[in-house]
């Protein structure tokens, strides 16, 4: 089976990336699900680079013309879904932070008028 | 009946020296919330018999706001007060504020009402434009809805809980009010422009009225 230089670039990205995974799951630096989430979408990215028509077929199944169409439709979805999930995140991660900065502030104010520190 | 003014402080070293005593001359206590300034603006306010509060990190006015009407409801004040601290205010509106709370629970600070109020031609366009805004799209009768000055009394202020940091709070307060079912009184103040207060306004852009159309939608 030959394969396209694309092919093979995708497949050394792919390697690279799970190379870093693994040094990152010994260094404990991520959980094993995210691990083994991390990992499995890779594999899953690098069969389809290995075996195309596996796209297609699904396309065909699913009723949109092409297989590299469909792995737009759902590259375009899944962003838009962790856009969405990143910013409820940063939302929730500003809201604590504040709520932070004003309780250590309410419990630490100085009264001019006795010159105290509370 | 006690009365306390919050202040909300971000780099104001320039005027906080100025505003602290024309309101404390009128007899009225005063929270200052500096906002995690890196300029010499919670220094100069120490020089003052107030209360100072401190964000250690930069928050937003609506954020410092919180605090200091927080803070002057757990000191037990009846009447509260937002003044802003680059001396667009008018000390002796403060009064008058607080004279309309004896009938009302809220009363909000017009620009719009008062005929001493010299507009800079750009800003009341801008300010007519948030006006319409507001009305046609969020639906808030107001006069000024951009107004910062304004005074609740302690028991209203305790139902307003508004989470918006930013610009947005102007907005989010007023939501809350119609909200609640308070009481409110629209009075003339006095707003004074000068080149170092319009260079600390915000600047509207677009995005503003995207992030009020859909937190409007979303609440």
């Amino acid at each position: 089976m030959s394969m396209t230089i694309f092919q093979i670039i995708i497949l050394i990205l792919i390697a690279i990336v799970c190379f870093k995974a693994v040094r990152k799951l010994l260094k404990k630096e991520i959980s094993f699900l995210l691990f083994a989430s991390w990992i499995g979408l890779w594999l899953i990215v690098a069969l389809i680079a290995i075996f195309p028509s596996i796209v297609n077929r699904l396309a065909d199944f699913v009723g949109i013309g092409r297989g590299v169409d469909l792995i737009i439709y759902l590259s375009i979805i899944s962003l838009f879904y962790m856009l969405f999930k990143i910013n409820l995140r940063q939302n929730k991660i500003e809201k604590n932070i504040s709520e932070l900065v004003r309780k250590i502030a309410m419990e630490n104010y100085h009264d001019g008028k006795t010159k105290d520190d509370v | 009946m006690r009365t306390c003014v919050v202040i909300p402080a971000y780099n104001e070293a320039r005027r906080i020296g100025e505003v602290i005593p024309q309101v404390l001359d009128l007899g009225f206590e005063i929270i200052v919330v500096d906002d995690g300034s890196r300029d010499d603006t919670p220094e100069i306010a120490k020089n003052f018999p107030i209360i100072i509060v401190r964000h250690f990190l930069n928050q937003g006015q609506g954020a410092a706001l919180k605090t200091g009407t927080e803070l002057a409801i757990k000191l037990g004040f009846d009447f509260i007060v937002h003044f802003d601290a680059d001396g667009q205010h008018e000390a002796r509106n403060i009064a008058e504020l607080v004279e309309v709370l004896h009938d009302y629970e809220v009363a909000l600070g017009s620009r719009f009402l008062c005929v001493e109020s010299e507009i800079p031609k750009k800003k009341r366009m801008i300010l007519m434009l948030a006006k319409i805004f507001s009305q046609w799209l969020l639906q808030l009768e107001f006069s000024d809805p951009q107004s910062g000055l304004r005074a609740f009394r302690a028991s209203a202020a305790d139902r307003l809980d508004w989470q918006k940091n930013d610009f947005q709070h102007c907005t989010e307060i007023l939501n809350l009010i119609i909200r609640n079912e308070l009481r409110y009184k629209e009075i003339p103040v006095k707003i004074n422009y000068d080149d170092y207060s319009t260079s600390k306004e915000v600047k509207p852009k677009i995005s503003m009225g995207w992030k009020l159309i859909i937190n409007k939608f979303i609440d």
